[in-house]
């Protein structure tokens, strides 16, 4: 078995005519946070959905701790160990937020009891606990990622994928979500997230790829990355003039 | 009385449990014992509908054909095979449980209203081919005539002169759905088909296999569907394809679980209990009269009820004991039992 938790392997995910993401190939070592940036519509998502089984990639490989996964469906993914957030939400917006929690903790714990309070630790990390008894349905923005992230780590995954898990946050609410995900990878996870906050990508990651138009532009540490001509061309300059 | 407006859903349940126990040793009528069963029976069915339709919100509009399967099921070996009816119920239930799986594969491939269109057209194939086959695997079933059950009499054959038997035995049937239910909502399954319910999506990036507990919630659901359909057989002693393998069925199952509470343990039987006596009340008053007038009144009656409350009669009436414990004072104290 190879030092790295999940491989991809020349990923091409095609739309019709669009070309979401082009021979993509990224790697993520265990305990490792892995950036990943990228214009809008760079295929960030889309190489996410690729790992997790929401799509099936017209070609290449999904390598997850030495097994080619690529094509199985989401819940077996889950079953894996890969665990993830979607940058549009999808909460159970009928069911309160601990039994959202919960939903996610009954995979690895068939009695609902101990899922129960395996859920209640999780909204205690998170944050939740005083709203564990509103709909999902009834949180606001900020709220439903957090609660996103909850039930994913509820699955006790191996691997953790967080899409744009601080769109929407405040500064000081973003520094308790990189706090949280620092905890997180100490307490054994590796961890791939999407984020447009710079800020927060640049002192979390380990390593950074870059996506631009479904094409890998750049990758290497942080300094590497944001040295690299190619991005601060096509990315990083943009992202300065819009901030400024 | 404190007690019981404290908790209502409990020490109700336990009153009314007692009520309708003791209700046959002082009424005997017939008529009265008839119209009993019947609502009984489909409060039954709409619980059996609830774990699919409510719980797993699958919307089927097709479970008459399991009643069909459970209903031809039993009378076809008890009449051919000399099979009790006791071992024909579960043979029943297997049958249909086992059809509903090959029917979910294909079906459950579709979503919303493309699914239970599915449904309601393989119920119509359920019963075109009942009803044009006087044989099916070599087995008589009397096609559109039907079959009618040879009397054999007695608790082995489940065949009772006094109705009052049939009674308790689908009272009992009634509780044991009621049961099931109750235990299916408080497990780790309970809650994957409320998550599918709410976003299939979703629960399956939290590993649940939505297919899976589709398959599972439609298995249990047919099972205990034919159960009643066999039961039905038992009860009338004489089956055909037009009534067990009828559309009508179908929506009167979903309507009575759907307009009493979907998705919640009380509902369907709330539903059925008020339902059901205001249809038979409409037929025996208005069906004499000018056919299709007690339909259409009970359509009209239907249709007030979803205008006023369109989360159904359970909500409603335990909104109105939320109200009345107010005014009884000391409020908050206790939770309402779902
Ligand atoms: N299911 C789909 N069907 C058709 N086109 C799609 C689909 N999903 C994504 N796309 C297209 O593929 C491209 C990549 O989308 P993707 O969501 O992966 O981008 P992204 O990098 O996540 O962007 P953002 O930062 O806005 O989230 C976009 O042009 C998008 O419109
Ligand atoms: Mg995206």
């Amino acid at each position: 078995m190879s030092e790295y938790i999940l491989e991809t392997q020349h990923l091409v995910m095609q739309f019709g005519g669009l070309i979401a993401t082009n021979d993509v190939s990224i790697r993520c070592r265990e305990h490792e946070i892995v950036g990943l940036i990228g214009a809008n519509g760079a295929g960030k998502t889309t190489l996410f959905n690729m790992i997790s089984g929401q799509l099936k990639p017209k070609s290449g490989k999904v390598i997850f701790k030495g097994n080619e996964i690529q094509g199985s469906s989401p819940h077996q993914a889950c079953r894996m160990g890969i665990g993830r957030t979607h940058q549009i939400v999808q909460p159970f917006a009928d069911l309160t937020v601990l039994e959202n929690v919960m939903v996610g903790a009954l995979l690895k714990h068939a009695s609902v009891a101990v899922a129960r309070e395996k859920a209640e630790a999780i909204l205690e990390q998170v944050g939740l606990t005083p709203r564990r008894d509103v709909k999902g349905g009834d949180l606001n923005l900020p709220e439903l990622k957090r609660m996103e992230l909850a039930r994913a780590l509820a699955t006790e995954p191996e691997l953790l994928l967080l899409d744009e898990v601080m769109a929407g946050l405040n500064p000081t609410d973003c520094q308790g979500v990189v706090e949280l995900i620092l905890r997180i990878r100490d307490s054994g996870m590796s961890i791939i997230l999407i984020e447009h906050v710079m800020k927060a990508v640049m002192s979390l990651s380990d390593h950074l790829y870059v996506l631009n138009q479904g094409c890998l532009i750049s990758q290497g540490s942080v300094e590497e990355v944001t040295n690299d001509p190619a991005v601060i061309a096509s990315y990083l300059g943009e992202k300065k003039s819009a901030e400024t | 009385m404190k007690k019981l407006v404290r908790k209502p859903g409990r020490a109700f349940g336990v009153l009314l449990l007692a009520a309708l126990l003791l209700f046959p040793a002082v009424v005997s009528q017939q008529f009265t014992i008839n119209s009993f069963c019947l609502v009984f029976l489909y409060a039954y069915w709409a619980s059996s509908w609830n774990i699919l339709g409510g719980y797993t919100g699958q919307m089927s509009l097709g479970h008459a054909c399991f009643v069909g399967l459970g209903a031809y099921t039993t009378a076809v070996l008890f009449s051919h095979f000399h099979c009790s009816p006791w071992i024909g119920l579960l043979a029943a239930g297997l049958v249909a449980g086992l059809a509903s799986l090959v029917i979910g594969i294909p079906c459950f491939k579709l979503k919303g209203s493309y699914f239970t269109l599915s449904t309601v057209a393989l119920c119509h194939v359920f019963r075109i081919v009942f009803n044009t086959n006087s044989t099916l695997f070599g087995l008589e079933t009397g096609a559109a005539q039907g079959m009618k059950l040879p009397w054999r009499g007695g608790l082995a054959a489940m065949q009772f002169l006094d109705k009052r038997s049939y009674y308790y035995i689908i009272l009992g049937m009634l509780l044991l759905v009621l049961l099931v239910s109750y235990a299916i909502k408080r497990s780790k399954l309970g809650y994957y088909l409320a998550a599918i319910r709410t976003n299939q999506d979703a629960a399956a990036s939290l590993g649940v296999n939505v297919l899976g507990m589709k398959l599972t919630a439609m298995f249990i659901s047919a099972f205990f569907t034919a159960m009643g359909g066999g039961l039905y057989a038992m009860f009338l002693q004489y089956i055909d394809p037009n009534s067990v393998f009828a559309y009508d069925l179908s929506v009167k199952i979903m309507v009575l679980a759907v307009v009493g509470g979907g998705g919640t343990l009380w509902g369907p039987i709330v539903g059925a209990s008020l339902l059901v006596p205001v249809q038979q009340i409409l037929n025996s008053r208005l069906g004499a009269n000018l056919a299709g007038l007690a339909l259409a009144v009970y359509g009209v009656v239907l249709m007030i009820v979803i205008y006023f409350m369109p989360k159904g009669f359970l909500d409603t009436i335990l909104r109105w004991l939320r109200k009345l414990r107010e005014k009884l004072g000391k409020p908050k104290e206790g939770q309402v039992c779902r």
